[in-house]
């Protein structure tokens, strides 16, 4: 269960440079006088983060090489699907919620299908799949419980 | 008190409230079962739907979600020797091998009883103790919250699995995050941008629909192309009663009362719950029985253990939060925000003010364990074949939920880009093994940690020595500087005697 020596220390690294950015943020605060103002914790908070950034590394650092697990990670739908989920909030609120998440859907299913289940017959009920749990949601929603999801270019429902 | 209970189980027994408390608990047990979905997405995906409810029906609806979530691990770990939420991982060890010799359904009706008990028992503690919990902390003022709220905070870093550095790490992020809006007390802005839709800071449903719920939607495109359809151990069903006799029965309650005190105690203590207490009441159960060797060659011993653990800590975690306002792990964290959206702040004041509330919970619990029983029970066969249904098809439906509830807080575009920007942060810390809980529970307990010391301070005219002097929070400080010094000696003393192997 352990990573790779690079990894952990990529990690400390990202938490120092975190820390210091939040460490930084908290100066453009509005200072009022008092023992403890709106600038304390957050600066206590920024110090931490370095702190145990900088054990992060040097503990690390510190122990002998650990082998990296072998677990094969498929990085292409990964990028495909965060990708997908970004334009599909991009536009959830411009083309309306009914035909984004019938598209949404449908492009996250065939990206996520294995590769046994893919072919004709799983294209059409992955479609059909998409549409009804589209329907279904929309207009429990706006009908049954009178939440109102952005309505976009499909106005007639 | 009879009173209130009668309200209670007159709010409960409404036919829209059971039958929805029943489409919960159906919905609970499948999240629990099928692997990648958990008890979190379970309460985030329903949570939009309670929006219209009023307090008691929408809260009676997540419990029932809470309860079939935790027991439905079960079914998984039993039938696919993957446990299907963290909190049934120790149920594998025995569940499994009993399958193979051919006690499948004995294993299942061992799990489902004794998870009920474990529920149970639990609630029963709930009802007695959190009244006169509440009843001490109505007293309290921010000296005695504040020290609650660090004492909380440093537990959960350190117990928490894996490194305590990290552990630690995603607690002050978390609480990083709770600092972003108005501060308390003076009202400065802090970390706004410019942006006015930070004033108010995120909100926790965000925070845990992004970092359990989307994480896991990113997580599962690692891996799905590459796997096949699942395989689903057939069981024969057909067996009297639940599948064991009296006689085990009765051997078994010693081991059952024991495990649910455990999971109870685990329960109340915040940043852990099931998941942690399965595998504990597992290693003392084994560790207290004569032939521990038979643990893991399939006893039910182990599943006894495993389940009642892990349903008790239900309403253990249920205590903090209804009396303090301190959420015990990631699900309560869920709930304290559903309380919130209703304009209910869990606490003291709760029993007070809102008594028809916390008796109409009380009954829920009790009616969401016996749904479970026999739904479980009777509905195994349908569930072993749900667990067939292709997770590639069930996540980015679940998604979608997770966008709608997000949006249907308020109906801004921001809360949804906030639950992408967790999700990110949530895979991230997947991908580099910090825990997910202490974010959650540093991003709520900040805020009360900070509101609390600037208080304090303000009734002490900036003196700290209140913090100190007031007996209660003093106790806790010291108990906190205790605990974080015998963690940090324990860690270094670990750490050499690896250094030396």
């Amino acid at each position: 269960m352990s990573l790779s020596k690079k990894k952990e220390i990529a990690f400390g690294i990202i938490i120092v440079i975190l820390g210091a950015f939040y460490l930084f943020m908290t100066y453009q605060i509005e200072s009022k006088p008092g023992v403890v103002d709106a600038r304390t914790v957050p600066k206590i908070l920024g110090f931490l983060m370095v702190l145990l950034g900088g054990i992060q590394i040097f503990e690390t650092l510190k122990l002998k090489s650990k082998e990296e697990e072998s677990k094969s990670i498929d990085t292409g739908t990964v990028v495909k699907t965060s990708s997908l989920i970004l334009v599909y909030i991009a536009v959830f609120n411009k083309i309306g919620f009914l035909l984004s998440t019938i598209i949404f859907l449908f492009l996250q299913f065939s990206i996520l299908a294995p590769n046994d289940m893919k072919g004709r017959k799983y294209f059409v009920i992955n479609g059909i799949i998409a549409i009804l749990v589209s329907l279904l949601v929309y207009m429990s929603f706006r009908y049954g419980l009178k939440i109102m999801l952005p309505q976009g270019i499909v106005t007639f429902i | 008190m009879l009173e209130l209970f009668s309200v209670g189980i007159a709010n409960v027994f409404a036919p829209f409230v059971l039958v929805m408390m029943l489409i919960g608990t159906i919905v609970g047990i499948i999240f629990g079962a099928v692997p990648g979905l958990s008890s979190v997405m379970a309460i985030a995906l329903f949570l939009p739907l309670t929006y219209g409810m009023d307090p008691g029906q929408g809260l009676s609806v997540l419990i029932a979600l809470y309860i079939g979530s935790v027991s439905g691990g079960l079914i998984s770990a039993i039938l696919l020797k993957i446990p299907g939420t963290p909190a049934s991982i120790a149920t594998c060890l025995d569940g499994h091998p009993m399958l193979e010799k051919n006690e499948g359904a004995k294993a299942l009706g061992v799990g489902v009883v004794f998870s009920f008990l474990g529920t149970i028992i639990s609630i029963i503690a709930l009802i007695f103790i959190a009244p006169s919990v509440a009843k001490i902390a109505i007293k309290f003022g921010p000296h005695e919250y504040f020290s609650i709220a660090v004492f909380s905070l440093m537990l959960i870093a350190t117990l928490s699995t894996g490194s305590m550095v990290k552990g630690i790490f995603s607690g002050v992020l978390g609480f990083a995050f709770s600092t972003v809006g108005i501060a308390p007390v003076d009202a400065v802005r802090r970390f706004t941008f410019g942006s006015v839709e930070l004033y108010d800071g995120f909100d926790i449903l965000t925070v845990m629909i992004g970092l359990f719920a989307v994480s896991e939607v990113i997580k599962i495109a690692e891996t799905s192309r590459l796997e096949g359809k699942t395989d689903v151990a057939k069981v024969n069903m057909k067996v009297k009663g639940f599948g064991f006799s009296i006689k085990e029965f009765i051997e078994q309650i010693p081991n059952g009362l024991r495990s649910s005190l455990i999971g109870l105690g685990i329960g109340i203590l915040p940043g852990i719950g099931a998941g942690t207490s399965n595998l504990v009441s597992y290693t003392v159960a084994k560790n207290s029985c004569k032939k521990p060797e038979k643990y893991g060659q399939g006893c039910i011993d182990g599943i006894v253990a495993s389940e009642s653990a892990n349903n008790a800590s239900v309403g253990g975690a249920l205590i903090p939060l209804m009396t303090l306002g301190i959420p015990g792990d990631g699900v309560t964290a869920l709930l304290l925000g559903a309380f919130m959206v209703h304009g209910i702040a869990p606490g003291p004041l709760l029993f007070v003010n809102y008594g028809n509330l916390v008796y109409t919970i009380f009954i829920a619990c009790i009616v969401a364990a016996v749904m479970m029983l026999i739904v479980e029970f009777y509905g195994m066969r349908i569930f072993a074949k749900i667990l067939k249904v292709p997770r590639h098809i069930l996540l980015p439906i679940v998604f979608v939920f997770c966008v709608v509830g997000a949006f249907g807080l308020s109906s801004r575009i921001f809360d949804v880009w906030a639950v992408v920007v967790f999700g990110v942060i949530g895979y991230f810390f997947v991908k580099f093994k910090v825990p997910q809980a202490p974010f959650v529970i540093g991003f709520v307990l900040g805020t009360m940690a900070e509101t609390n010391l600037r208080r304090g301070l303000m009734m002490s005219q900036d003196s700290f020595s209140g913090f100190i002097t007031n007996p209660i929070s003093g106790a806790f400080l010291i108990a906190t500087a205790i605990f974080l010094a015998v963690t940090i000696i324990k860690e270094i003393k670990q750490r050499r005697r690896m250094a030396n192997q």
